[in-house]
């Protein structure tokens, strides 16, 4: 069926919260219907905010055609560009990319999309006819909505009136087979310009320098600086300090953002979406977990989830609102990075237990909105004067902080006559209004502190003075004497167990302050976790909404009870009452759920033991394993030995990115690791300068292992890696792709299981360039021979009894290693060799037609053609190697690096910046590190790390890596070890693709065979052939113009008025790009200044980066990697296609987005249908990044281009 | 156990008839299917029998492309289903209106 | 309300009405359900092995004197279970397994009536894009030669484990891959 929506662009004033904060420029979708409606509201109401002002949310059911009719009342040209949908490029993408006709509507123009809903979920929409990231832009200032396809025969209601409903980001949906649910759609988006009543720039009112930038939720923010006011001027209860009461609805009343209703087990979908424009948030939804993937059952449980401007995910709720145990209040939901938080990117889920027909108000009077209950649901009972329901059932106070929980904390209060009523019959401290546990007798109790201390983190006694841990009671003296060594808390539970725990807060009342932070009166604090089940009134260990305050003040204890009802992971555990103030100084731990009937051992003493970050678990019934948890920080505010502080922001309580990074309180900066040769190939060496401090993980070969991954602060993406080993995308499935690589946000817990086939030391590391360089790196150590502090596993066969002494530091490099002794450990007998002749060496890039260059490249090349480019005949582009599944690849390696050939021969690189600069020359020497691969790690992975041999070369060396293609792994990164600071950004990275057994690789113009190329076409003799795309997107280049001068990206790459005060952080900075190549779009707007224009080949000609040539419905493979270098992550989307999320898992959903790509992430996309998507449309289809601020005007984008009819250049596929 | 498992059957011959034979008692009523497999879902109504597979018009599956057509299911593919007897709960009309 | 919602409203206005009686509130903890329903399973266990065919007991009060399942009796099972095993005759398969299925029929018969937990053969199902674990929960409200019939019927589907299917379903015999009886289909368990 064909469903019709017309659909207006128009500017409008946004107001953003009941203070009046408001963005004067923003623009939004509208319905026609509603457009003049909104226009009056926003007249009437010029600092209230207006709820028809919100991101245009429509739907249609699965199989129906869209048509939009788009009207632009802007004053550009802009348009609509779908995701996910399949529609003629040349008509309805919402955009003037390459040689397509414009699909974008001038200034009071229309036009009519057509579109086809292939699969249910969220079709995110956007402008990209304005991609300036300024205040001018579109996207940034609100210009972005959703369709949401729901599944065939569904239809929708008004939650509050139960009648139709044309859009809305809240609806009911109904299926005659499938349960209603609730559905919330819910865009996070950040960046948008904001004043206040003033007309302003908002200010913090602590600070008094201006507030940091909105981030938000569907038009609106809530930041603690406006409650805050509140207090000061003494309208709400004075005397509190402020972060603690943020989310409080007894002291200020219900936020401006989204609240979510629904009762006690309503079936339910976030749609959960990132409209604009820069950060990648974490979104956190209490006491609920969902699928990563919710098509597929066997996808990971999750419970936040990283997510990247213009993508989005589907927030399936197990067990429906209030999850296991039916609990009920106000759950927060938030962006876990905490500045976000704190200046207002939150809202509220709330769960009703009493029917709401509109009869009802909140304790401070405000009416409770009527809510239609769900049809196939039973009916809530109605409130009564016994049982008024949540949450007036709470005594708390209008005005004043909310009331401490019944029973919960000792020598505290007893139930109210009303909370009697409410309690469960088994009312107990920390589960008083449901049955957390479900019953289950199985209990585990721990006593737990939080006490402060001051912690050294390296071996240059960088220290945190004001370190604030949890640890057990029991272990409380014995850490603050120094014995044992702090370490955040990790404790073990088996699957199954009723968890109760005894928080005690041996904080002191002031968290004092100093160069990073302004004197704060933490007086409060709590344990607050994730995963596992509980009752979310008392044990949330928060004061959020209606609920209670489950913290205690200093030297009080609470009990909180969880249910860890299945193997969870590691749960993350924080305080959420000063999270801000105090959770970067060590506020946080885990709780882990290992497999059910496991015991827990000391891996030194074999002793029985419940705490630690390195374990070994026994298990009588699976694999014995070792257990090790690792939690990467950021924002750690360290003293150096003499007292200074390292990385302070610009004044006290700035939020501008202070402090540095380490790892389980622990860092190890490369710039002390240079030893007496000053060599940065050495720097990860223990030969050279010993072991690091930061973790080491200890196993013996063959033992299997688990990586506990955590990130315990505060506010950025981290990229770990591990060289050597690989591990399922999501465990409990066995189709599941290979990783070795995982983006990590805030909040998010992740486990790898695999198992270690060889000894050595492999390195693992949080690899983006700023985050290695200060430290963020450590090793896994598997021993060949029994040592003394290492226990075997009982079900592993004995390790041979030590006849080899343990290696020892000399001070000296490493003797160089020798590929060819060993073989890698999953390699078959007789393997196919295939053999590379690499060479690095240094030569400029040209990066497009503008004259931006690189005139210090370093590249990897096949010897053969090195000629080539050396004397200019070949602009270089990164170097793809292939090899198919069973081959032993061979990879000699040669150096020519010259001294004199680096920009920055005084040592200290200047441009991109990193924090904590130092001295670190350029090595001549450089390695070839690949992921995912099967190899010898102490002869072939590229890294001269432990106690490994040397596997770097220098000028005029040579080594033969030794690389088995072991399974289907597709894209592999690859990249240079030996100097991740003067080397990698320059050039020295590419991709190695793992192709199926007997195929061959063809050049696509001539179909002459190939040993290299980013653009190929495969042919197999069973599975035809495809073409390939290889996109290498990378960041953090130093460029020079025409002219010679540096390019300072992003800030000479925005488009239209940049905004002065932007804030650039250090990882911003630099170019970016694919393959070598970039299209900034400031060079083609110099030249012809129409913004709609500027992807337009018919007015430019090709970018310089990529155009890729298919015929409709070739098959497609995009092997996309992003091996360098910043921290800041990037979106990749691909118009008018979709691919599996996971290509291995059917199962999997579609996808047209890529989220939070960073520094060594390799996908595999298998466009759906081929080229030119499901309906092979011909024409010319964008790739890009999706981040407005700041990639695509920076160059990050190119073309697909997909013919309709033979070309006299591209030969078809032979199927 | 209420079930003693010792009287599970072996093999499914016997089973399998008698699904036949209820899904032959079936000819002319509509039917719901549950498969593993693509398209996952069928409704319609069961025409004949054909040895093991049901011969059934295809009203409703999950894609519209492939409804209004004949499609025989293998019976012993069929995960769940539902005959619609006269006087029995009717099964849900889909339809794509709004 | 929408014409349409009030036909689906219709459709479940039995299904609601008794399923909200039967619901717990919030006194009521789903926890003693389940140890009332272990227990009854219990009895049932030991009235089985006693009686052989005949109907089972269902004195809820008697059950809660013997609350915990006694691991010897739990052992017993095993042995019978064995022991059953060992007299099977292999040359006899054919014959054997036509009188199994009819005994298995029989066996299935007792539990007219009964809410069993269900569980079928594939990791998932999937209906309209919605994929689920094949969890269902009933009363038997018919038993075939081949198939049984639940009547209501939950699909235990991941984010709505309370979801009535509008319309009864059959399960074909060989599909169900494992079956527990007396379940109560309110309570709360884990399905991940």
């Amino acid at each position: 069926m064909i469903r019709r929506y017309h659909v207006v662009a128009v500017p409008i004033r946004i107001v953003v919260n009941n203070f009046g904060d408001h963005n004067p420029d923003g623009r939004m979708y509208v319905l026609k219907e509603n457009e003049e409606a909104v226009k009056e509201l926003v007249r009437k109401n010029p600092f209230t905010p207006v709820d028809l002002v919100q991101p245009l949310t429509i739907r249609a059911n699965e199989g129906d055609t869209v048509e939009i009719l788009f009207e632009n009342q802007l004053p550009f040209a802009a348009g609509m560009h779908f995701q996910d949908l399949d529609y003629n490029v040349l008509t309805s993408d919402g955009a003037n990319v390459g040689y397509n006709p414009p699909s974008l509507a001038e200034c009071g123009e229309s036009l009519l999309y057509r579109l086809q809903t292939t699969h249910e979920g969220i079709c995110f929409f956007t402008d990209v006819g304005n991609v300036s990231s300024s205040e001018e832009g579109s996207s940034i200032q609100g210009l972005f909505g959703t369709l949401l396809v729901e599944k065939r025969g569904s239809w929708w209601t008004d939650p509050v009136t139960g009648g139709p409903l044309s859009s809305g980001v809240y609806a009911d949906i109904h299926n005659p087979f499938l349960p209603s649910f609730r559905e919330f759609a819910w865009f996070f988006h950040d960046e948008m310009e904001v004043n206040d009543l003033t007309g302003n720039r908002p200010l913090n009112p602590v600070t008094n320098q201006e507030a940091e930038s909105f981030h938000g939720v569907n038009y609106r923010y809530e930041p603690l600086e406006n409650r805050l006011r509140l207090v000061e001027e003494g309208v709400v209860s004075p005397e509190v300090e402020g972060e603690e009461v943020h989310h409080d609805s007894w002291t200020f009343g219900d936020p401006a953002t989204p609240i979510l209703r629904g009762y006690r087990d309503d079936p339910a979908i976030i749609r959960l979406i990132h409209g604009a424009a820069k950060e990648t948030h974490v979104f956190h939804y209490h006491a609920h977990q969902w699928l990563r993937d919710p098509g597929n059952v066997q996808s990971e449980i999750i419970d936040a989830q990283s997510i990247s401007p213009q993508t989005h995910y589907n927030v399936q709720p197990l067990y429906g609102l209030g999850s296991l145990p039916g609990s009920i209040g106000d759950v927060i939901i938030h962006c876990h990075l905490y500045p976000h938080f704190e200046v207002g990117m939150w809202g509220m889920n709330r769960i009703f237990d009493k029917l709401q027909d509109g009869s009802q108000c909140y304790p401070n009077g405000r009416p409770i909105a009527p809510l239609q209950p769900l049809p196939d649901r039973p009916l809530p009972p109605l409130p009564t004067k016994e049982q008024p329901g949540f949450p007036n059932f709470i005594p708390g106070k209008v005005g004043c902080k909310a009331p401490r929980p019944p029973l919960g904390i000792v020598g505290g209060r007893e139930m109210t006559e009303l909370e009697k009523n409410a309690a469960i019959p088994d009312a107990r401290p920390g589960a008083v209004f449901v049955d957390t546990s479900l019953g289950n007798p199985f209990v585990v109790e721990f006593n737990v502190s939080l006490i402060e201390l001051p912690i050294v983190y390296n071996k240059q006694s960088w220290y945190d003075p004001k370190g604030r841990i949890y640890v057990l009671d029991e272990e409380v003296d014995d850490v603050l004497s120094g014995k044992k060594e702090p370490e955040p808390l990790v404790l073990h539970v088996p699957a199954n167990t009723c968890i109760r725990l005894n928080f005690t807060n041996r904080l002191p009342h002031i968290l004092d302050g100093d160069a990073f932070q302004l004197v704060t009166r933490t007086y409060e604090s709590a344990f607050h976790v994730h995963f596992v089940k509980f009752d979310v009134l008392v044990a949330d260990g928060s004061n959020v909404g209606w609920n209670y305050d489950s913290s205690v003040l200093p030297n009080e204890t609470i009990r909180y009870e969880y249910f860890a009802d299945t193997e969870l992971k590691a749960f993350f555990v924080h305080d959420h009452l000063f999270a801000l103030s105090h959770q970067q100084h060590g506020v946080f731990g885990a709780i882990v759920v290992q497999p059910r009937f496991s015991r827990f051992l000391d891996s030194e003493t074999g002793e029985e033991t419940e705490c630690g970050a390195q374990i070994t678990v026994h298990n009588p019934l699976i694999p014995d394993y070792r257990d090790f948890s690792l939690f990467v920080q950021d924002f750690v505010y360290l003293f150096d030995k003499d007292g200074c502080p390292i990385q302070p922001p610009q004044y006290p309580g700035s939020l501008d990115d202070p402090g540095i990074f380490a790892v389980n309180f622990k860092n190890e900066p490369l710039q002390f690791r240079l030893g007496k040769n000053c060599d940065p190939a050495y720097s990860f060496s223990s030969y050279v300068n010993g072991d690091p401090v930061t973790p080491i993980l200890y196993a013996y070969e063959g033992d299997p292992i688990r990586i506990r991954l955590l990130q315990g602060a505060h506010e950025e993406s981290h990229s770990f890696n591990v060289h050597g080993l690989r591990w399922p995308q999501d465990r409990p499935s066995e189709d599941s792709e290979l990783r070795s690589q995982q983006h990590i946000g805030i909040s998010e817990s992740f486990t790898f299981e695999m198992y270690i086939p060889k000894s050595g030391d492999y390195l693992w590391a949080f690899e983006t360039e700023e985050d290695v360089w200060n430290g963020t790196w450590g090793l896994i150590r598997a021993y060949d021979q029994e040592v003394e502090h290492l226990i075997p596993l009982a079900d592993q066969p004995l390790p041979e009894p030590r006849t080899r002494p343990l290696p020892e530091v000399t001070g000296k490099p490493p003797a160089p290693a020798d590929p060819q002794c060993t073989l890698p450990p999953e390699l078959a007998h007789d393997p196919p060799v295939r053999q590379y002749s690499v060479v690095a060496f240094q030569t400029p890039i040209l990066y497009n037609s503008f004259g931006d260059h690189d005139p210090y490249g370093i590249v990897f090349a096949l010897e053969e053609n090195v000629e080539d480019i050396l004397s200019g005949k070949k602009n270089p582009e990164p170097l793809v190697l292939r090899g198919n599944i069973g081959d032993l690849v061979e990879v000699t390696l040669t150096s020519r690096l010259q001294l004199d050939l680096f920009p920055f021969t005084d040592g200290v690189h200047p441009y991109p910046p990193v924090k904590e600069q130092g001295f670190y020359p350029p090595s001549l020497r450089i390695s070839l590190h690949a992921s995912l691969l099967d190899y010898d790690v102490t002869t072939s992975s590229g890294d001269t790390v432990g106690f490994n041999p040397d596997q770097t070369v220098g000028p005029g060396e040579t080594i033969t890596y030794r690389w088995h293609v072991q399974s289907a792994l597709g894209t592999c990164a690859m990249w240079d070890m030996a100097d991740l600071r003067n080397h990698r950004s320059f050039g020295t990275f590419g991709a190695f693709i793992a192709e199926p057994r007997f195929t061959t690789y063809h050049d696509p113009r001539t179909m002459e065979p190939v040993v290299t190329g980013t653009d190929v076409v495969l042919k197999n003799p069973l599975a035809g052939s495809s073409r390939e795309f290889v996109l290498i997107m990378h960041d953090g280049v130093r460029l020079e113009d025409q002219q010679g001068k540096v390019i300072i990206d992003p800030v000479d790459g925005v488009l239209l008025e940049s905004d002065p005060d932007d804030e650039v952080d250090t990882y911003d900075f630099g170019s970016r790009g694919f393959n070598y190549r970039t299209e900034r779009l400031i060079n083609r707007f110099k030249k012809h200044p129409v913004l709609g224009d500027l992807f337009s080949s018919t007015v430019h000609g090709d970018p310089a980066t990529p155009v890729f040539e298919a015929y409709a419905g070739d098959p497609v493979i995009i092997r996309l990697t992003n091996p360098s270098e910043r921290r800041r992550t990037h979106t990749f989307h691909l118009h008018g296609h979709n691919w599996k999320q996971d290509p291995r898992e059917l199962d999997s959903s579609d996808v047209s987005v890529v989220g939070h790509m960073v520094a060594g992430e390799a996908h595999d996309l298998y466009l759906l249908g081929g080229a030119g998507g499901t309906f092979n449309y011909p024409g010319d289809y964008m790739y890009r990044s999706g981040n407005i601020r700041w990639d695509i005007e920076q160059g990050m984008w190119g073309i697909i281009r997909v013919h309709s009819k033979p070309q006299p250049h591209l030969p078809p596929l032979d199927y | 156990m209420t079930l003693n498992s010792s009287s599970f059957p072996h093999s499914s011959t016997a089973e399998e008839q008698a699904l036949i034979d209820q899904f032959k008692g079936a000819i002319g009523h509509k039917i719901f299917i549950l498969t593993p497999s693509y398209p996952f879902l069928f409704i319609g109504k069961i025409i004949s029998l054909k040895e093991n597979n049901v011969e059934l018009f295809v009203e409703t599956t999950h894609f519209a492309a492939l409804e209004k057509r004949i499609w025989l299911i293998h019976i012993p593919h069929i995960e769940v289903f539902y005959i619609e007897f006269p006087g029995e709960p009717r099964i849900p009309e889909l339809n794509d209106m709004v | 309300m929408s014409e349409a919602q009030n036909k689906k409203n219709e459709q479940r206005e039995e299904t609601i009405a008794g399923e909200h009686e039967g619901k717990a509130g919030i006194g009521e903890t789903v926890s003693d359900e389940n140890e009332i329903t272990n227990t009854e399973m219990e009895i049932k266990e030991q009235t089985i092995t006693n009686q052989g065919e005949n109907e089972t007991s269902h004195n809820i009060d008697e059950s809660k004197d013997d609350k915990n399942i006694n691991s010897d009796e739990v052992e017993d099972y095993d042995d019978d279970y064995e022991g059953d095993e060992e007299d099977y005759d292999d040359e006899e398969e054919d014959e054997d397994d036509d009188r199994k299925a009819d005994s298995f029929f029989k066996e299935l018969n007792v539990l007219l009536g009964e809410s069993v937990l269900l569980v079928t053969e594939s990791p998932q199902l999937n209906l309209l894009g919605q994929t689920f674990r094949p969890i269902f929960c009933g009363p038997i409200v018919e038993v075939g030669k081949g198939h049984l019939t639940i009547d209501p019927v939950t699909i235990k589907i991941l984010n709505a484990p309370f979801f009535q299917f509008p319309t009864p379903l059959s399960f074909p015999l060989g599909k169900i891959s494992h079956l527990t009886p007396c379940f109560d289909c309110d309570a709360r368990f884990p399905l991940v």
